[in-house]
């Protein structure tokens, strides 16, 4: 039990010190991460990693969401600890729901073109709208075309 | 296994940059699953390999997850070429005798395995359902070793049935069961009752069947012993059996061996419920 609260806490560590790295990028965009958000942010990944029966081995996908969607005009300091979260949320289960066939910068990607495209800052949107048609297409074996769509 | 945690999750992760392409940081539960299976089963097969060679593990050496990791991948990959090796020197002379489960695990589903078997990312799978019988138990492994054991207990059964003459072999399994092309039976254990009867009977092997004094023979026989004592007589024939149909064989022995127990308790059986039908 000791043996996996160490693991535990050293990944947390690691993934904190990166959190901490990705302010420095974002604060061109008036974006800041405090120490309880940062916090906030880690209890939420463990949360979506254990609901959608994942594993994360090495680093982590919230500072890559950060580094994507900082400079996203639906995106504030007001709403950026939670946009965040929930970005993280849709990611992991649409990668799930895409079989694991997107890679994480492919999926990161697609969810931003969305985001700022059909779905215009909208989150409910894009998980319940633009992710699902996303996913189901891959789902029966069709590529994804960020301009075009599905392709047969 | 002694590896702790800290010292297998490493080379998890490496096997899963690996499986991923370093494309995506995160995998599924029953991802990760198979690849600290994977990382499991090469470990087990060094420290098996260790045990079997005297090598540095036996000697007490703490030798390190990933060096055990490494070297018994290379194990895995080494049996794989050798399990090959042996699947294709019986091959050519394999004979099914008509029975489909026989052909299609043998001469179907091998190549299939060959061609699909993952020693990187799942080598505890063996994907095929190895639905002919073998003698032995195959419970207690899985990937190449069960694979490794199965071509290896097939090559022996056809060394032990190439003896034989096959219009007799075939008789025998016409006579146990008139479908038994479809049957999920053993071959080589259903020839090996056969010539056991027919010693117990003190007849010669042929296809005439029993006449009434042979199986009241038998029946004596098996009446007159308890299930130990007739598998000690009975393990005594099969060395009989080898010796006459091959040459002197420990192995094949031992493999036909696997069998007596079933054979003595059936015997024993029939002989209580008077059912002993000459074939």
């Amino acid at each position: 039990m000791e043996d996996k609260n160490w693991l535990l806490q050293m990944n947390e560590v690691l993934q904190k010190q990166a959190l901490q790295k990705t302010n420095e990028f974002a604060k061109q965009f008036g974006l800041a991460l405090s120490e309880g958000d940062m916090d906030l942010l880690l209890k939420e990944r463990r949360q979506s990693l254990q609901e959608q029966e994942r594993i994360e081995l090495r680093g982590g996908i919230l500072p890559r969401l950060i580094f994507e969607f900082c400079d996203s005009p639906y995106i504030y300091q007001d709403n950026y600890t939670e946009t965040i979260a929930r970005l993280q949320e849709i990611f992991y289960f649409y990668k799930n729901e895409s079989l694991d066939e997107l890679t994480d910068d492919e999926l990161i990607a697609l969810m931003k073109h969305e985001f700022e495209g059909s779905c215009q800052g909208s989150l409910d949107y894009l998980e319940e709208t633009c992710m699902e048609r996303i996913g189901r297409s891959i789902r029966c074996g069709r590529s994804w075309d960020m301009e075009g769509g599905a392709d047969d | 296994m002694t590896e702790k945690m800290e010292e297998l999750l490493p080379l998890v992760a490496e096997l899963a940059d690996k499986y991923t392409s370093k494309e995506s940081t995160s995998i599924p539960y029953h991802t990760a699953r198979q690849l600290m299976g994977a990382v499991i089963y090469c470990i087990q097969e060094y420290q098996q390999g260790g045990i079997w060679t005297g090598s540095a593990l036996s000697a007490g050496n703490r030798t390190s997850a990933r060096e055990a990791y490494q070297s018994g991948y290379k194990m895995v990959l080494d049996k794989v070429e050798r399990t090959r090796r042996v699947y294709h020197e019986i091959l050519p002379d394999f004979c099914h005798f008509g029975n489909r489960a026989y052909q299609e695990t043998f001469e179907k589903g091998m190549p299939v395995f060959f061609a699909r078997y993952d020693a990187c990312f799942e080598p505890q799978n063996h994907i095929l359902t190895l639905d002919y019988p073998v003698l032995v138990s195959l419970e207690k492994v899985c990937g190449i070793d069960a694979i490794y054991i199965y071509i290896n207990s097939i090559g022996m059964e056809q060394r032990f049935l190439n003896r034989l003459p096959a219009s007799y072999i075939r008789h025998v399994l016409l006579t146990y069961h008139q479908e038994y092309e479809e049957l999920f039976i053993n071959v080589a254990g259903i020839v090996l009752r056969n010539l056991l009867g027919c010693m117990l009977a003190g007849k010669e092997v042929n296809c005439h069947g029993y006449s009434q004094k042979e199986l009241q023979r038998i029946t004596a026989v098996i009446r007159d012993s308890t299930v130990k004592e007739l598998e000690i007589l009975l393990a005594g024939q099969v060395d009989e059996i080898v010796f006459k149909a091959a040459e002197p064989d420990q192995k094949l022995s031992s493999y036909l061996k696997q069998d007596i127990h079933n054979i003595a308790f059936e015997l024993k059986t029939a002989a209580s419920i008077r059912t002993i039908i000459g074939t």
